[in-house]
C-alpha cells in the first residue's frame, strides 16, 4: 500500500509522518520545513504501508520548486490512497487544496491534525457533516500526542472508489470551501487568535523587534556558552581517563612503541580534543535553536526583516533560509525552494554559507574562548559571539546587494509569508532528538572526517622532499599570503584540507603543529592555547581564524548540493570564489586595521 | 453602492470583504491559493517595523503581503 501525505505548509505531515513511521523527518513550526519528499514503512495489522510525506503546499498549481513534487505526485496517480492533512484552526483554507486534490483523485482521506489547538481556541467542527458533504473519510487526530493516528489507516479500508472526481474550477472550489466552513465550523471565542496577536505586536513593533531578535540570540549564546565552559573539562577529563589504559592495552598487545606513540599521543589525543571541544556548544546550541522553531518565531523574523532584503532585491523568506543555514548550510541551501523567484532563489542559495554552521560554531566559540575573552564573563563571549554572527549576516546582505547589481540584476518579485500560530515546544522531545539527529551526526562526520585527515597530514609529515617535509613545503608555500590575511601557512593549509568537513579545521592546525615538532607533555584543554601561542598564534590570529571560519569556501557536502540544487557549474563555481575573495578581503582589512590600532 | 477602497487603506483590525482583486498573474494565482478572492473576508492585523509588509487573517489564517502587491485589491469596509 503506498499512500501520500499531503496539505498546506505547516499542518503537522511530517510530525504524522514521524509518529507513523518512526522516523525522525526534521519538524518544526514554520512553512517550508520539509522541501524534499521523505517515504518510510509502516506495519499495521498485518499491512505493509509505504507512507510518502510530500513538502506542503497551498495549492496544485506548483509556483516554486519543493510544490513541484507534490503536484507531480497527486497528478502521478500511483498511489493508493492520499491523506490530506488539514489544520483545525483553519479548515477553510485548507479545505482548498483538499477540493483541488479531489479534482484529481478520489482516493482521499482528510485528515484534521491539531484539533487540540482549534479546541482551545474554542473552535468546533463537526466531523459527521463534513464527511456527509465530502463523502470522503474524516479523521480528526492530534499528532503530537499521537492520537487517532490508527484510524487514519483503517480508513484507507473506507475509500469509496466508486466516487466520481470533482470539476470544479478555482473560484467555484474557493466558495466551496467556504460554503463548507460555513456550515461546519462553529467559532465559540471570536477573540481566539488575541493571544498570538499580542504576542506579534510586541516581537514585531518597531523599536522591540530588532534588540528582541538580538538578545533571543545573545540568549541562546550565553547558554552554549555557559554549558561548553562546564562540559569540555569534564568530558575532556573523562576522555583522556582512557589514555592510560590503552596504552596499557596496546603495551601488552606488543605493537611497537612508535605506532603506540602514534595512535594514543597522534589519534587518540587529537580526538579527544575534537570531541570535548565540539560536542558540549552542538549538544546545547542545536536544540536551543530548534526550540525556536518549533515555537513559531522564525516566520516572524522573517517578517521583520524583509524591508532589509527587499533593500537588497531579495525577499524575506531568505532569513527562512539563513536560520536553516545555523543547522547545516547545505539543509539551508536545499530550502531555498521555499522561494519562488529563481533569481532570489540563488542570492539565498549563494550567501547561506555566511551563516556558520554547526560544524564551524565550536571553532569560533573555542578561539573566543581562548583568546578573545580569557577572564570575561560567558555573557561577554556570547556579546562578542553574537557580534560576529551579526557581521555575518551584514555580509549577507551587502553581497546579496552586489549580486542584485551586478549577477543577479532585478527587482525583488512578490510573495506571501504564513505566520503560524504559537505552539508550545515539546522540550524533551527537542532535546533527544536534536542531540541523536544533528550532534551525533555532525561529531561523528568531524571523528571521520578527521582520521583520514590525520593520516594525510602524517604522512605529509613524514614524506621528505629535498630534506623538508611535503607539509613544511605546503605551509611555506602558502605562508607569505596567510601572513597577508594574518594568518598563517598551516591555517590555511587547514582550511583546504578540511573542504571535505569544516569541523576538522582545528584538528587539522593542532595535528600539523604537533608534527612540525611541538610535543605536548600535559594532557590539558588550555594546553591548546600554548602550542598555538608557541606557533606564533596572537590575538589577530585568532580573530581573523574566526573570520576566515565565517566567510570561506562552503564544505564539500554544501558544494555538491548547490551543484544539485542549481544544476548549473557557473553558479557552482561562484558560490566558491564569492565567498573565498570576501573572507580573504575582510582578512586583509582586519589585519591592517588591527596593525594600525596596536 | 459599494463603497471600495484599497486594501492598503484598510486600518489595522477592521473587517473588511474583498470586491475586486487586481494584480499581475503570478501573485493572484499566489492570492488564489490562500482564497484571496472576491468575497473573502480579510483582516489586516500587524504592520511590519520596515511597514513594507501587512499580515492579514485570511480564512483562520495570518498570511503577510508585501504592499505593493496588495495595492490593488479593493474591499468593502464592515
Amino acid at each position: 500500500m503506498k499512500i501520500g501525505l499531503i496539505g498546506n505548509p505547516n499542518v503537522g505531515k511530517s510530525t504524522i509522518f514521524n509518529a507513523l513511521t518512526g522516523m525522525h523527518q526534521h519538524t518544526g513550526n514554520w512553512p517550508g520545513k520539509t522541501v524534499v519528499k521523505a517515504s518510510g514503512v509502516k506495519k499495521y495489522q498485518g499491512k505493509t504501508y509505504l507512507i510518502e510525506d510530500l513538502p506542503g503546499t497551498y495549492s496544485l498549481k506548483a509556483h516554486s520548486k519543493e510544490e513541484e513534487v507534490t503536484r507531480d505526485f497527486v497528478h502521478s496517480n500511483n498511489y493508493d490512497a492520499l491523506i490530506v492533512v488539514c489544520d483545525a484552526s483553519a479548515l477553510e483554507r485548507n479545505l482548498i487544496l483538499a477540493l483541488q486534490v479531489l479534482n484529481v483523485t478520489n482516493k482521499v482521506i482528510l485528515c484534521i491534525n491539531l484539533i487540540d489547538e482549534a479546541k482551545k481556541k474554542k473552535i468546533e467542527i463537526n466531523y459527521e457533516k463534513l464527511e456527509k458533504i465530502l463523502k470522503i473519510p474524516i479523521v480528526p487526530v492530534i499528532a503530537r500526542k499521537k492520537k487517532g493516528l490508527d484510524n487514519l489507516l483503517e480508513s484507507i479500508s473506507k475509500i469509496n472508489k466508486n466516487n466520481s472526481k470533482s470539476k470544479l474550477n478555482t473560484f467555484e472550489i474557493s466558495n466551496k470551501a467556504r460554503e463548507i466552513a460555513l456550515e461546519v465550523v462553529t467559532y465559540h471565542n471570536k477573540d481566539c487568535f488575541k493571544k498570538d496577536r499580542i504576542i506579534d505586536k510586541i516581537v514585531t513593533s518597531k523599536y522591540l523587534s530588532i534588540p528582541i531578535m538580538l538578545l533571543m540570540l545573545l540568549f541562546i549564546f550565553w547558554l552554549t556558552i555557559v554549558f561548553t565552559n562546564y562540559f569540555s573539562d569534564i568530558l575532556y577529563n573523562f576522555l583522556f581517563s582512557f589514555e592510560k589504559p590503552l596504552l596499557n592495552f596496546l603495551e601488552f598487545l606488543h605493537i611497537p612503541v612508535t605506532i603506540i606513540n602514534m595512535l594514543v599521543y597522534g589519534l587518540f589525543r587529537v580526538l579527544a580534543w575534537v570531541v570535548s571541544v565540539m560536542l558540549p556548544p552542538m549538544a546545547i546550541f542545536f536544540p536551543l535553536f530548534t526550540l525556536l522553531e518549533d515555537l513559531g518565531y522564525l516566520p516572524r523574523i522573517a517578517f521583520c526583516l524583509d524591508k532589509c532584503f527587499k533593500k537588497c532585491a531579495s525577499c524575506g523568506k531568505q532569513a527562512l533560509t539563513m536560520a536553516m543555514g545555523f543547522g547545516c548550510n547545505a539543509v539551508g541551501v536545499t530550502g531555498a525552494r521555499i522561494i519562488d523567484s529563481p533569481r532570489e532563489r540563488l542570492m539565498a542559495i549563494l550567501t547561506n554559507v555566511f551563516v556558520p554552521c554547526n560544524g564551524r560554531f565550536p571553532l569560533i566559540i573555542s578561539m573566543i574562548t581562548m583568546f578573545l575573552v580569557t577572564t570575561g564573563t560567558s555573557l561577554l563571549k556570547a556579546l562578542i559571539l553574537t557580534l560576529f554572527i551579526v557581521l555575518g549576516i551584514f555580509i549577507t546582505f551587502v553581497v546579496t546587494k552586489i549580486l542584485s547589481k551586478t549577477l543577479l540584476k532585478g527587482i525583488p518579485s512578490s510573495f506571501t509569508l504564513e505566520l503560524p500560530s504559537y505552539r508550545r515546544p515539546e522540550i524533551l522531545k527537542i532535546i533527544i532528538r536534536s542531540i541523536f539527529d544533528r550532534t551525533i551526526f555532525v561529531l561523528k562526520r568531524a571523528v571521520l572526517a578527521s582520521i583520514p585527515a590525520g593520516i594525510i597530514i602524517w604522512l605529509m609529515a613524514n614524506v621528505m622532499i629535498n630534506g623538508n617535509t611535503l607539509l613544511e613545503i605546503c605551509s611555506n608555500f602558502l605562508n607569505p599570503f596567510a601572513k597577508v590575511m594574518g594568518l598563517d601557512g598551516v591555517i590555511l593549509l587547514a582550511f583546504l584540507l578540511a573542504f571535505p568537513a569544516n569541523e576538522i579545521v582545528i584538528p587539522i592546525i593542532i595535528m600539523s603543529y604537533l608534527s612540525l615538532g611541538q610535543l605536548i607533555e600535559t594532557p590539558d584543554l588550555n594546553v591548546l592555547k600554548t602550542l598555538f601561542i608557541e606557533n606564533g598564534w596572537t590575538t589577530l590570529t585568532a580573530i581573523n581564524v574566526i573570520l576566515f571560519s565565517l566567510i570561506h569556501f562552503p564544505c564539500l557536502t554544501t558544494v555538491l548540493t548547490i551543484k544539485k540544487e542549481t544544476g548549473s557549474l557557473k553558479w557552482t563555481f561562484l558560490s566558491i570564489v564569492i565567498p573565498t575573495i570576501t573572507g580573504i578581503i575582510i582578512c586583509i582589512l582586519s589585519t591592517q586595521i588591527y596593525n594600525l590600532v596596536m | 453602492m459599494i463603497f471600495m477602497i484599497s486594501l492598503n487603506d484598510l486600518n489595522l483590525d477592521k473587517e473588511a470583504k474583498v470586491i475586486k482583486v487586481k494584480a499581475n498573474e503570478n501573485i493572484k494565482n499566489r492570492f488564489l491559493d490562500i482564497g484571496l478572492i472576491p468575497g473573502t473576508i480579510i483582516k489586516p492585523v500587524l504592520i511590519s517595523p520596515g511597514k513594507d509588509m501587512v499580515a492579514y487573517m485570511i480564512k483562520g489564517a495570518v498570511i503577510a503581503i508585501r504592499k505593493e502587491d496588495t495595492e490593488n485589491i479593493m474591499v468593502e469596509e464592515l
